[in-house]
């Protein structure tokens, strides 16, 4: 023992701030887990005595409050008057009677020292010395019918050092008073009084004397040895006649004077802090949130293999949408492989496109349907018609009936995995409301234009064949009618006598005609381009491209709820970690003094 | 007592008994638990043998109150002797312990009365904790009280007395009139003014007998009491006394020396027991009516577990609807009912002439070719192409999968909000699915049996009506007939019989046929959208609706809880409706 403790204790209190201000900042934030809301208000109430400790020991001389808790009519007020010597508080016999919590005080000790709970109340100032570091509060009951008096009790009661449990004969065993005993008994020094003495020293027959009744409990509590005063606090106001045997009120003075040394009220100090720093410990570990990593790594795979078959269905039923409109489809695919033909053949082929899609372009008027130039990579379907049907009402609300099978299955899937799917649903649900008809817009627009330049652009031996085509295709009718003309004109010349007829005469154009049609036939032939063909291929595209655009939103949910946990879990096993270095600040200066008789377990 | 009477008195009790236990089993509905098991005594201890028309004497006086206030003190001055042993500890007697002069009848408790209180066999120290209670004798008393049993009770304020005070309640149900004992530390203690209230509201009469003041404050005391805690509690049959602390040897023999605080108590009761039967009708009536009126709040410790059922409901209900939505917007608008395009084929062709007129529809065929050529091509041109039919079974299985994730995914996702969530979560676990999905089978089953009879029928109904009617069949042929005829001999006529004109044949006979095509079409759109509707309708008959209800009724069943709190919460009301009717004078 070298040092007065005070200071030491003293040197706590930047930690307790800290930390109370890390427990307060943390509550407030806003992106963490919401938490249950027993689970909150107990952090508020802890964070509540940070401060008030903190307050407390930030001072030069520590004060041991001593609140009085017991139920209406047990005597905590006469005991009070007992031990001031005269009546400071009000006592009689109508229930309940003392409203107000009276603080005893010493007169060296100016209110501002007090904690603000107690400073509202009424102050009574006193000069004896032995008392001058103790603050003894008599507080309202806990069990009458005027609720607001065991509000005033409970706001008072975090104030406490020690808590002097008032019982009566009566009252003892209460449920009341023991319920708020439990609650308080890990935060805070108990000592009991069971007054009216004169009550229970009838003789007994069959039951335990209560003295002896409430010492059982309270080792079965786990309070190995309780410090309990039998008390007829009236006698000692009255000051008639002498008390009842076995009384122990002087007893009870002496505790208070003289057993609560200064180095025993530092060592409840300190021991009052440890308690706390448990529960804040207590409080933190219940509200940290789990650790999901390995469920959430455990997710993807499950989840991958759930989107394979989600995103086909939802292909397979976009396709079908689309079934009805495969002519618009055929059309535009026509248009666009003609574009490379050049002159005759491209004139021909443009009539025959004009006559045989006249239902197509009547329904899509305005030139929506034009085909596409340009480098493939640049080119970007007008899916605006195609996708009427998809994002017409009905389709899109299947497609959001879609989403939400797809997010309770994902849910389900993730419990198997062992991911809270409370935890995730929140997110689904925020994914399954962004604009995924335009993301399937865009789906269907991407695997259309990658399936015609597929198409167009063919690769290995169709591209020798489509270009070789191509070419001949756009020389040959020239030639032909070229030729034609040339030979008619050679045979008006060179031969006598030719007579040109009609026939003959129209014979360049009926040739042209004939090889137009041939090369019509062979691209039909060599370069098929029907719905049935492109739909297995479209198909497989769209899958790919939902797939992708699923994937890439659902995918990563687990993992950044996880990540969100696991930010939140970080702060808070800063602040327990901060818990753990003020305990072992506190552990290092803990001082030797016998109080352990004041706490249970 | 019927059997009909005693078995519905049993019943109900049983109802209130069962809730009582439901609301102990969670620490905050604990509460809730004291007026049902109060209930549950009115029923079966009081309304029970008045409506069998049992004797009313002997009446029964519950000495009831907290810890310490002198409940046994108050017992000796009702019976006169100092029987009760007066204990310092605080909740010694842990069951009723019955006091009974010689000369007051003797009382044998019908069936069920006291509920499962057992009478001990031997007198024993009333600290023993079980759910027993013992009836002791005391010397004859002068005639004072010689018409009533005296109860001695335990306690209702220490903390053990979760255990015991269902006990005092079930003696207070039984009782006619109630001894409330409060000292002067306890009089305005909320935890015992709570069972005043009680007793208040049940319309029992109440002699409160205020303790261990100082002789000269028992004035004071009365009119405070009467101020602050009477003065906010229903109105009732109240009358206060007071017994201020007694002196050893005025508890030592309470008959003889605390005269003075003995006779008017007992005067209390002289009043209420001159009529017996009157005192005990009342009461029960009072008693029943007060349940009738207060049920609402008695039953709502189950509130949490009707909304969770209520829930439970909605959302089946909601999967119901998506199923079907789903399966509308899904199969039946994309469904092209083949059977009745083939019906339209038969209609027209059974619009020809047979026999003899087989002939002439021949000859207007090969007319109609060129018809038939062009109807092709702009077909070709203009049409949007046929679309195959979307598959019904898999539609339907996605649609069920999709119901049974969505109610295991709310289960999953509510877990921790009530315990039928948590049920339906490890339902799952188990074979909840697989039963589920044997419902659904055998549904579809039921749907496809139907359903193909059910399309059978409406597409071949488009021709069999005409069949069944050759009047009409016949004039229908015949105005096809007329109408091809007439367009050909307007045409021949109007153009008399050059070559070139006769082109125009084709034409008229084409444009006739056409026009009784798109009729027929017409028609069997029309049926198709019928067929859909009705489609729907088989979905929901076989399959949707039997799941629904057998999902709905899940919770509910395989003697769970939730079927017996569903039993008690649907029994209760009409039971108490016909208690107070049967108690009606």
């Amino acid at each position: 023992m070298t040092a007065p403790a005070g200071p030491l204790l003293r040197t706590l209190v930047p930690a307790l701030r800290g930390l109370e201000r890390g427990v307060g900042e943390w509550i407030a934030s806003p992106t963490r887990r919401p938490l249950a809301p027993l689970v909150r208000a107990n952090l508020e109430g802890l964070r509540d005595d940070l401060r008030r400790r903190a307050e407390d020991l930030d001072g030069d001389q520590p004060l041991l409050v001593v609140v009085f808790m017991g139920g209406t009519g047990v005597g905590k007020s006469t005991l009070l008057n007992a031990l001031a010597g005269s009546a400071i508080a009000q006592a009689s016999f109508t229930r309940p009677t003392t409203r107000d919590p009276v603080v005893y005080h010493h007169n060296s000790i100016k209110p501002e020292r007090l904690d603000p709970a107690l400073r509202r109340c009424r102050l009574v100032a006193h000069d004896r010395e032995e008392l001058r570091e103790k603050v003894l509060v008599d507080t309202p009951d806990l069990d009458s019918n005027e609720e607001e008096n065991r509000e005033r009790l409970l706001a008072v009661l975090p104030t406490a050092d020690v808590v002097l449990y008032v019982g009566s004969q009566e009252k003892y065993h209460d449920r009341l008073g023991w319920d708020l005993f439990k609650a308080q008994r890990q935060r805070r020094a108990f000592a009991f009084v069971l007054n009216k003495w004169d009550r229970c020293s009838r003789p007994v027959d069959g039951g335990l004397r209560p003295d002896e009744d409430l010492r059982r409990d309270l080792i079965d509590e786990g309070f190995a040895e309780p410090l309990i005063f039998r008390t007829a606090a009236q006698y000692w106001v009255d000051k008639s006649g002498p008390p009842p045997e076995g009384e122990q009120f002087p007893e009870l003075v002496r505790w208070l004077e003289e057993g609560l040394t200064r180095l025993e009220i530092e060592a409840l100090k300190a021991r009052g802090v440890e308690q706390l720093m448990e529960q804040v410990i207590a409080g933190l570990e219940q509200a940290k949130p789990p650790d999901l990593a390995e469920p959430a790594r455990a997710t993807r795979p499950v989840w991958e293999k759930l989107l394979d078959t989600e995103s086909e269905d939802l292909a397979e039923s976009l396709v079908n949408t689309l079934d009805p409109q495969q002519r618009e489809i055929e059309h535009h695919f026509r248009v666009t492989g003609q574009q490379r033909f050049q002159r005759l053949m491209a004139a021909y082929l443009g009539l025959i496109t004009w006559l045989q899609f006249a239902g197509s372009r009547l329904r899509n008027p305005a030139g929506a349907i034009t085909g596409s130039t340009g480098e493939p990579a640049e080119r970007e379907w007008d899916v605006t018609g195609l996708t009427r049907g998809i994002l017409a009402d009905a389709g899109r609300r299947g497609l959001q009936s879609r989403l939400q099978t797809m997010t309770d299955r994902m849910l389900v899937s993730a419990d198997g995995v062992g991911f809270p799917p409370d935890l995730l649903k929140p997110r689904l649900d925020d994914l399954a409301a962004l604009d995924w008809p335009g993301q399937l817009r865009s789906a269907v627009g991407a695997a259309l234009s990658s399936v015609e330049s597929d198409w167009t652009n063919p690769k290995g031996g169709r591209k020798l064949m489509q270009s070789g085509l191509v070419f001949i295709a756009n020389i040959v009718p020239e030639v032909v009618f070229v030729g034609a003309v040339l030979s008619l004109l050679w045979y008006w010349f060179m031969k006598e006598g030719y007579a040109l007829t009609l026939g003959s005469a129209l014979m360049p154009f009926v040739l042209t005609l004939a090889v137009l049609m041939v090369f019509h036939i062979l691209i039909v032939l060599l370069l098929p381009l029907r719905w049935p063909a492109i739909r297995g291929q479209f198909l497989r595209r769209l899958t790919a491209e939902g797939r992708e655009r699923i994937g890439a939103a659902y995918l990563p949910a687990p993992e950044a709820v996880a990540g969100e946990l696991a930010a939140e879990r970080k702060k808070v096993e800063g602040l327990i970690g901060q818990v753990s270095e003020l305990m072992e600040l506190l552990n290092a200066r803990r001082q030797a003094a016998r109080i352990d008789a004041l706490y249970g377990r | 007592m019927p059997e009909s009477d005693r078995l519905f008195i049993a019943t109900l009790a049983e109802d209130f008994g069962w809730l009582e236990r439901h609301a102990l089993k969670r620490p905050d509905r604990a509460e809730g638990a004291v007026p049902l098991r109060f209930a549950a005594a009115l029923v079966r201890n009081a309304a029970g043998p008045t409506l069998a028309g049992e004797p009313p004497t002997p009446l029964h006086i519950a000495v009831v109150g907290g810890a310490g206030t002198g409940k046994s003190t108050v017992a000796n001055l009702l019976v006169g002797s100092s029987i009760a042993e007066a204990n310092p500890q605080a909740g010694y007697t842990r069951h009723p312990v019955a006091y009974r002069h010689a000369s007051t009848p003797a009382w044998q408790p019908s069936d069920g009365v006291l509920g499962p209180l057992t009478r001990m066999a031997q007198p024993g120290p009333s600290n023993i904790d079980e759910d027993v209670y013992q009836i002791r004798p005391v010397p004859a008393d002068a005639g004072l009280l010689d018409r009533f049993i005296v109860w001695d009770c335990p306690d209702m304020t220490t903390w053990a007395a979760a255990g015991y005070a269902p006990r005092l309640l079930e003696v207070a149900g039984l009782a006619d009139v109630i001894v409330y004992v409060a000292s002067d530390e306890r009089y305005n203690d909320a935890a015992p003014t709570r069972y005043l209230k009680l007793f208040l509201d049940a319309g029992k009469p109440i002699v409160v007998v205020l303790t261990k003041m100082k002789p000269d404050q028992s004035e004071p005391l009365i009119a405070h009491f009467k101020k602050e805690v009477l003065g906010h509690l229903p109105r009732g049959r109240v009358t206060v006394l007071a017994v201020p602390f007694l002196t050893a040897e005025e508890l030592e023999d309470p008959a003889t020396r605390a005269t003075r605080y003995r006779i008017p108590l007992i005067n209390q009761f002289a009043v209420l027991g001159e009529d017996a039967g009157l005192l005990r009708r009342q009461s029960a009536g009072v008693a029943a009516k007060h349940l009738r009126q207060h049920s609402d709040a008695l039953l709502s410790v189950a509130r949490d577990d009707v909304a969770a059922l209520e829930d439970w409901r909605r959302l089946v209900e909601r999967g119901r609807s998506e199923f079907l939505d789903r399966y509308r917007r899904e199969y039946l608008t994309g469904a092209k009912f083949h059977r009745f395009d083939e019906a339209l084929v038969k209609l027209v062709e059974m619009l020809d002439f047979p026999g003899v007129g087989k002939f002439l529809s021949s000859a207007l065929f090969v007319v109609r070719t060129p018809y038939r050529l062009v109807k092709g091509l702009l077909g070709n041109m203009f049409g949007t192409p046929a679309v195959a039919s979307i598959p019904e079974q898999p539609v339907l299985e996605d649609g069920f999968q999709a119901w049974s994730d969505q109610i295991r995914a709310t289960a999953l996702t509510a877990e921790k909000q009530h315990e039928l969530w948590a049920r339906v979560a490890q339902a799952f676990e188990s074979d909840f699915g697989k039963q589920m999905h044997e419902h659904f089978r055998t549904g579809m089953a039921a749907f496809q049996g139907s359903q193909r009879a059910e399309i059978d029928a409406t597409a071949r109904a488009i021709y069999e009506d005409l069949e069944q009617s050759p009047g009409t069949l016949n004039a229908l042929r015949g105005s096809k007939f007329a109408l091809d005829v007439a367009a050909i001999a307007g045409t021949v006529a109007m153009g008399g019989t050059p070559v070139q004109d006769l082109v125009l044949v084709p034409l008229a006979a084409g444009i006739s046929h056409q026009l009784v095509e798109w009729l027929g079409a017409g028609y069997v759109e029309l049926q198709k959208e019928k067929a859909r509707t009705r489609q729907q309708e088989l979905i929901a008959r076989h399959i949707a609706d039997p799941l629904a209800s057998w999902l709905t009724q899940w919770p509910a069943t395989g003697g769970t809880e939730f079927e017996r709190l569903q039993l008690a919460l649907n029994r209760i009301p009409p039971s108490l409706d016909r208690l107070v009717e049967a108690l009606q004078p």
